[in-house]
């Protein structure tokens, strides 16, 4: 069994960081890669830009912020979903709106789950731990 | 000379008559003493038996001028009347072979030419032998007297021809053999054929009524016939059934012995039917006429033209007067009494100056019972048929009535005129002939002057009304009124004028179209001049317009408002909570990795940061919670609280375990609203309901629902630790709490969120308490009135 990507796009250093220790501690088997603005994010999924250089592998889930810098995260799944190749691809939209909007919004494009991030730390915990595990063990695409 | 008048005698005289023969001792004087013959004053003649004159005395030749020996030359044939001659042979022949002495009349020329009529008288002297010796005459001037009895003749042809002219009869009572004896014409007067009637053929004639009444004046007694001439009137019924009026005069004719008899009466008698008649006629005609005038409701009267008093008055002027008038008209002041003080000097006027000729004139009259009422006289002279002023006549009237009627007309017109004067506007009355032809028959003052043009103009030609009206609205006044007048409705139209001196004027009419006998239409209306109320108008519509930009511009700055607020509130979502996460996050952090390296008191410290985050979290979603409550579209979802209810408090209870609380709820309970924001306010006041039942060994929540005033109330029901009412007005203020925080936590802000809910679907929401007993919460969710009736019925089981 081949090492599981991740990627996280947060600009939110402290939730990145905490995202990460969460990630950590589920014990998940794979590598997670940052990147902290849409427009990386969308560089880094379609090889352009500072990621031009990247192999043309794509991770196995996305855990996107939708407030983002540059471009949002709606914007960055918008290109996602738009793509023939990257049409398919696992994304989460992990924030911490709570807002109906931002949900209804993100189904509406076409995310696959949407998680609002826990204020209590035990939560927070195990909500990213539970989604680490899902997307990157049990939900393997055929 | 006079003849004195013998009845019976006149007829007879002209008449020739045989006269006795003459004694033998006649031809004595003749014979024997010649000169006395001579000198008789009549003619004496004597002729031989054949007639042949033979002697003349001297008074023949005296009367006729003509020598004796020529007048017996002649045998007196020379000096006879022409036309007389027949006579003259017939003498003769009565001479030659008769033997009777005879007389005739002839006429005998006198010595002065005239023709004079004379008797002639002759005897035969016969002898013993019985011949015819001679013939003896005289010859007698009768003229004059001829000449009377021809007077009395002609006198009595004329009386004759009077009577007959007068149709009198004439009849006579002899009361020597109680025979009446009747003249032609009385004869028709009683209807009888004979002349001459006894007394019991004339009473027959007589009226049996007037005869028993009038007797002794008709037909008297020779001992009552005193009074030598009276009149009487009676009825004669004649054969035929005709009864007739005759009137007598009467006259007694007495003897002209010393002590006079009564010989007879004399009457003459007139049929006087006719006047009779025309007086019954006229009787009734005044009847009439009486009766007329004392029905009559006006006061008839009639005064003398030179005393001026009063001949007649009906009885009306007793009613109108309202007093006896025994004497009023006695004396003119008197009445005059009766008429009111400011009207009596021109009342006395005109009767002292125009009386004669007649006037006309109103007055009141003061009654006795002092009422007062209106009358008005109108006097006038009567002529007779010649043209002479008889009588004056006068008619009253009493014209209470119409003066009360002209009095209220007058106040009605005064009524009238002042409510015209407060019209803010014209009246008018216009008479329509055509579309474009037409009068006003009545106007208030100011019609010309609204429209701009002069009275004159309006009165020359009305449609000047529109010289200054737009032509557009000139033709939608004349199709509206031809409308108008063909269905007669009332209509009203605001037309523009161009007024030459004010400008653009708005007026509007109004009228009421009325069809007149003739056919004609009438409109009866007012002109109002609206260019206020149309500036104000124009003012309104310019305000709303400019209101509702504002509202426009409000509403965008409103939304632009509440889209600001919104991104207010997520990024108090985003923003406050990613660094609260991260206090919290790593001192949870820090607990985990290093929490066995720290002291015991930095440990809780660090807690201490963890529970001031955990409440600033709490504070900050209860803050999105009610930003959210009141934003974005309002959902009607079916609601079954009750089912709804029960899912909450099984969710509460799943977290506290140990708490013993039971609840019941009323099963059934239904509603409609925002189903997310009704969850809300459940899950608010059942965790209230829940924490404040925290300290009660048995707590118990119940959820049931009331009818109060027409309306469904849900009662969210505990028996926890309750509130005191005084505080009662901050339980819906957001961040106000009623416990302290050691007692039970919260934020305050729950409740500002259940009434924002609540308000937001038009509902009511109150809470009572009692400290240390319990809780009630209550809310209605009242259904929108457009979908009341497409939404079903809700049913509250018990």
């Amino acid at each position: 069994m081949s090492t599981r990507t991740l990627l996280l796009v947060e600009d939110n250093p402290q939730d990145e960081l905490l995202t990460l220790r969460a990630l950590r501690k589920a014990n998940l088997n794979a590598s997670i890669d940052v990147v902290r603005d849409g427009q990386q994010a969308v560089d880094y999924l379609f090889c352009t830009g500072e990621f031009s250089t990247r192999s043309t592998t794509l991770p196995d889930v996305v855990l996107l912020d939708i407030n983002l810098p540059k471009l949002s995260g709606l914007d960055v799944l918008t290109r996602v979903r738009a793509e023939p190749h990257t049409k398919l691809l696992p994304v989460v939209m992990l924030t911490s709106s709570d807002d109906e909007r931002d949900r209804l919004n993100s189904y509406g494009i076409g995310a696959n789950s949407f998680v609002s991030k826990p204020l209590e730390f035990a939560e927070f915990m195990s909500s990213v731990g539970l989604l680490g595990t899902y997307w990157t063990r049990t939900n393997t695409p055929p | 000379m006079k003849v004195p008048v013998q009845g019976g005698a006149i007829a007879d005289m002209a008449m020739p008559r045989e006269i006795a023969p003459a004694s033998s001792d006649v031809d004595n004087p003749l014979n024997n003493d010649k000169q006395l013959i001579e000198l008789l004053p009549v003619m004496v003649w004597t002729t031989t038996p054949s007639g042949h004159v033979n002697f003349v005395n001297l008074q023949c030749s005296a009367f006729t001028g003509v020598p004796r020996e020529q007048l017996m030359a002649t045998d007196m044939m020379s000096v006879m009347h022409p036309d007389d001659l027949a006579i003259h042979d017939e003498i003769l022949q009565k001479m030659l072979h008769g033997r009777a002495a005879f007389e005739y009349e002839v006429r005998v020329r006198h010595h002065d030419g005239q023709y004079r009529r004379c008797l002639v008288r002759a005897i035969p002297d016969i002898d013993s032998a019985g011949e015819v010796t001679r013939w003896m005459g005289t010859s007698t001037d009768v003229e004059d007297l001829r000449q009377a009895a021809d007077q009395i003749k002609l006198k009595e042809d004329h009386y004759r021809l009077a009577l007959d002219a007068a149709q009198l009869g004439t009849w006579h009572h002899d009361f020597r053999n109680d025979e009446i004896h009747l003249d032609a014409r009385a004869c028709e007067h009683f209807g009888v054929s004979r002349a001459i009637l006894n007394r019991a053929e004339f009473k027959a004639c007589i009226e049996p009524a007037d005869w028993q009444a009038s007797s002794e004046d008709i037909l008297p007694q020779p001992a009552q016939a005193k009074n030598n001439h009276r009149a009487v009137e009676f009825r004669v019924r004649r054969p035929d059934g005709d009864v007739r009026w005759l009137s007598s005069q009467i006259s007694v004719e007495y003897s002209d012995e010393d002590q006079p008899r009564a010989l007879r009466t004399i009457s003459v008698s007139r049929d006087i039917t006719a006047v009779k008649q025309a007086e019954a006629r006229l009787r009734e005609s005044e009847a009439r006429l009486r009766r007329f005038a004392e029905h009559s409701d006006d006061a008839l009267w009639l005064g003398d033209s030179d005393t001026m008093l009063p001949l007649y008055v009906s009885p009306a002027f007793e009613r109108m007067f309202g007093r006896p008038l025994h004497n009023e008209f006695d004396n003119a002041d008197t009445w005059l009494q009766s008429i009111h003080a400011d009207d009596r000097k021109e009342l006395e006027h005109l009767i002292n100056t125009r009386y004669r000729t007649g006037f006309t004139v109103e007055f009141r009259i003061v009654r006795r019972d002092s009422s007062t009422i209106w009358a008005r006289n109108r006097t006038f002279p009567i002529y007779d048929d010649r043209g002479e002023l008889i009588h004056v006549g006068g008619i009253i009237e009493d014209i209470t009535q119409r003066k009360q009627f002209e009095e209220s007309l007058r106040l009605e017109r005064e009524r009238f005129d002042r409510v015209v004067a407060v019209v803010p506007g014209v009246l008018y009355s216009y008479r329509r002939i055509s579309s474009e032809q037409g009068q006003y028959t009545y106007m208030t003052p100011g019609l010309a002057e609204l429209h701009g043009v002069t009275n004159e103009d309006l009165a020359n030609n009305a449609a000047t009304v529109f010289r200054w009206v737009p032509a557009e609205d000139v033709r939608m006044a004349r199709s509206t009124v031809a409308e108008a007048c063909q269905r007669l409705v009332q209509w009203r139209m605001d037309y523009r004028v161009m007024h030459p001196m004010k400008g653009l004027r708005w007026l509007s009419i109004n009228a009421v179209p009325v069809r007149d006998a003739d056919d004609t239409v009438t409109m009866h209306g007012l002109v109002v001049d609206i260019t206020a109320r149309k500036q104000a108008e124009e003012q309104v519509q310019r305000l709303n317009a400019d209101l509702e930009l504002r509202v426009q511009q409000r509403t965008a700055e409103l939304s632009a408002a509440n889209e600001e607020l919104e991104s207010f509130a997520y990024a108090v979502s985003h923003d406050l909570r990613a660094p609260l996460r991260a206090m919290w996050g790593f001192c949870d952090a820090l607990i985990e990795d290093y929490g066995a390296a720290l002291p015991q008191e930095a440990r809780e410290y660090l807690q201490h940061v963890i529970d001031g985050s955990r409440h600033l979290g709490e504070i900050i979603d209860g803050l999105l919670a009610l930003s959210r409550s009141t934003r974005g579209d309002l959902r009607r979802d079916p609601i079954d609280i009750s089912v709804m209810a029960e899912k909450i408090l099984r969710d509460i209870a799943r977290v506290e375990p140990q708490r013993r609380v039971t609840w019941a709820i009323q099963p059934g309970l239904r509603a409609y609203g925002d189903s997310r924001m009704i969850d809300a306010v459940l899950r608010n006041l059942l965790g209230n309901a829940w924490k404040y039942t925290a300290l009660r060994a048995a707590g118990l929540i119940r959820v049931y629902a009331e009818f109060i005033d027409d309306e469904y109330f849900f009662f969210v029901e505990d028996n926890g630790a309750g509130f005191n009412m005084e505080h009662a007005e901050k339980l819906f203020l957001p961040f106000q709490r009623l416990h302290r925080q050691d007692e039970f936590q919260g934020l305050g802000i729950g409740l500002a969120t259940v009434q924002r809910i609540v308000h937001r679907h038009g509902g009511k929401v109150h809470g009572s308490g009692i400290a240390g007993h319990g809780a009630k919460f209550c809310f209605s969710l009242p259904l929108p009135d457009d979908t009341a009736t497409n939404l079903p019925v809700i049913e509250i089981q018990e």
